[in-house]
């Protein structure tokens, strides 16, 4: 079975580890929305949410 | 500047549309990458012959990597689900057309809906906020998960800081309050007249 999918409180970046890889901070079961960010330069969204790494976000983490 | 645009989906299946787009996405753009890195090491080649006829030879063949690179990147910038919008994904790229050609393939997807998103209504769903900070006491609900899913309910209170609501389900025969998660409904009705609620 898949592991659970979590998201880190920090950068919300998508993962299942109980840490982020990048900000070393706790992640969290609970998330909701959903942005997946192929081109963090060119996309507005991205620079909104301030995520510079492509790749699977969350957008509201509890 | 990036162009915004909803594409329809199978509902229930909008993340799965979103990341497979995305995937190929950046699938296809690896490709492109790979292309160009070639015309890369043949510029590096021609600066390194002195026979001009040659050099272009090996310039000319770079040009036209560079050119098919170019062609067959899509490019798509991102895509972006949302729990408010059922159906619908949001994506992110350089105008309509680079959507249409990377949603081809994509299983689920029902196409792009015409008209731009301005990025002020793209914004809303950035900062998604609670369900709970929608629902009011007297709404009318559906359970969405837990182990009254599928059932409804009326609210009876609603803890904005626990992010909580209280409803009382109308399947029992007695009102028993249910205390559950905020994110577990879904509001179906908003409180309505007096007379529409009594009775
Ligand atoms: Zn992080």
């Amino acid at each position: 079975m898949a592991k659970k999918e979590k998201a880190c409180k920090h950068c919300r970046m998508i993962t299942s580890e109980d840490t982020c890889i990048y900000c070393n901070v706790n992640t969290s079961e609970e998330w909701f929305g959903f942005v997946y960010i192929v081109n963090p330069e060119k996309s507005e969204i991205a620079q909104k949410l301030g995520v510079k790494i492509n790749g699977r976000y969350a957008l509201r983490i509890r | 500047m990036a162009n915004i645009y909803a594409v329809k989906t199978t509902v229930g299946q909008e993340r799965n549309v979103a990341e497979m787009l995305c995937r190929r996405v950046e699938k296809v753009n690896r490709e492109a990458e790979e292309l160009n890195r070639e015309a890369e090491e043949l510029n590096h080649k021609a600066e390194k012959l002195k026979l001009n006829r040659e050099a272009e030879k090996f310039n000319h063949k770079a040009e036209k990597l560079k050119h098919k690179a170019e062609k067959e990147k899509y490019n798509v910038y991102s895509a972006l689900v949302s729990n408010e919008i059922r159906g619908y994904i949001l994506v992110e790229a350089q105008d309509k057309t680079e959507i249409d050609k990377s949603l081809r393939g994509v299983s689920h997807s029902r196409g792009l809906v015409k008209g731009k998103i301005p990025f002020a209504e793209v914004e809303k769903f950035l900062e998604p906020k609670s369900i709970v900070t929608k629902v009011k006491q007297g709404d009318i609900v559906e359970l969405i998960s837990g182990p009254f899913r599928g059932e409804k309910a009326r609210v009876v209170r609603v803890d904005q800081k626990k992010e909580k609501i209280t409803v009382e389900l109308f399947e029992a025969t007695v009102p028993i309050p249910v205390t559950v998660d905020g994110e577990s409904i879904r509001v179906i009705k908003k409180e309505v007249s007096e007379d529409e609620t009594s009775g």
